[in-house]
């Protein structure tokens, strides 16, 4: 069991707080900058190796700029770019690509694969996340993906 | 697994709110002049019915006892047409996504993972209720739907 503040009782309140989700943010963001003095200091300690979620962070983030590549170069995608955007930013990574390289425009089908297999590391990684707040960032983050998708076209119907 | 049962109880509650409030959302919809509604409030009431039962099943498995449900919910206002319906219906599912969201956040293994799938299970049916795909569903304080 987490120790985590919780609504009482009440079906409609709001269990985790902005603050929460924004220390979550500040969090992720403030690790990265502890490695960045550039004078050298012999005495400095060594920074302290990623956390499980901070690695976890990592690989999802990467997994979620994938998909954003992927769903900027389908028009059936665009709206889903903004969501990706907005995930990235959520979990205080950044939103550049690694392969700045365009190729070739990808079929509407491997729009749904690639948005699929992001539900799927989404939930996973929902799944394994130490942190409450995290987990539920992650969780959330799933069913938007899964909700974009059910929103998709149906390619059979418009044939 | 949690060693307290107390987050899943207050999501039974929530279900046994949903299953009533569902149950007369379904009863003031006409299956014939409206049976799209009528099939969406089925589903989303047989869904939430086993949501329920799920939920109590767990909880006994724990040695606790299932909280029960009030005797009555207070019911929506405008539910006397079908667009007051549809509204508010997607209402109470995104309470439950909104409750599931937080139950995510409050367990861990197979709790988390069970509250995991109702949390998507949920915001897709919002969909059927015109809802429209959010960002960041369940999460009222990052919500982009008003």
């Amino acid at each position: 069991m987490r120790s985590q503040s919780r609504p009482i009782r009440r079906p409609l309140s709001r269990p985790v707080s902005r603050r929460s989700v924004q220390g979550l943010l500040a969090g992720a963001v403030l690790v990265p900058l502890a490695g960045c003095d550039l004078r050298p200091d012999a005495t400095s300690p060594t920074p302290p190796p990623p956390t499980a979620d901070e690695r976890l962070v990592d690989a999802t983030a990467a997994a979620i700029r994938t998909a954003r590549d992927v769903a900027a170069r389908v028009p059936e995608g665009r709206a889903l770019v903004g969501v990706h955007e907005a995930h990235l930013t959520a979990l205080g990574a950044p939103s550049a690509s690694a392969s700045p390289s365009a190729p070739a425009a990808p079929a509407p089908a491997d729009l749904r694969a690639t948005e699929g297999g992001l539900e799927s590391t989404l939930t996973d990684a929902a799944t394994r996340a130490s942190d409450g707040a995290l987990a539920r960032l992650l969780a959330s983050m799933a069913a938007s993906v899964a909700q974009h998708l059910a929103a998709l076209p149906n390619p059979k119907a418009s044939r | 697994m949690s060693t307290s049962d107390e987050p899943l109880q207050t999501a039974l509650a929530a279900e046994h709110a949903a299953v009533y409030l569902y149950a007369i959302l379904g009863g003031r919809t006409s299956r014939t002049t409206a049976p799209a509604l009528y099939a969406d409030l089925r589903r989303a009431y047989e869904s939430h019915r086993a949501s329920r039962d799920q939920l109590q099943s767990l909880i006994a498995d724990a040695g606790q006892q299932p909280v029960g449900p009030e005797p009555a919910y207070a019911t929506p206002h405008g539910i006397d047409a079908t667009e007051g319906i549809r509204r508010a219906a997607l209402a109470l599912e995104r309470s439950c996504v909104e409750t599931y969201a937080w139950l995510v956040s409050a367990t861990d293994d197979a709790q988390r993972s069970w509250a995991i799938n109702a949390l998507r299970s949920g915001a897709v049916r919002e969909l059927g209720f015109r809802g429209t795909p959010e960002t960041f569903p369940g999460i009222h304080e990052l919500a982009d739907h008003s």
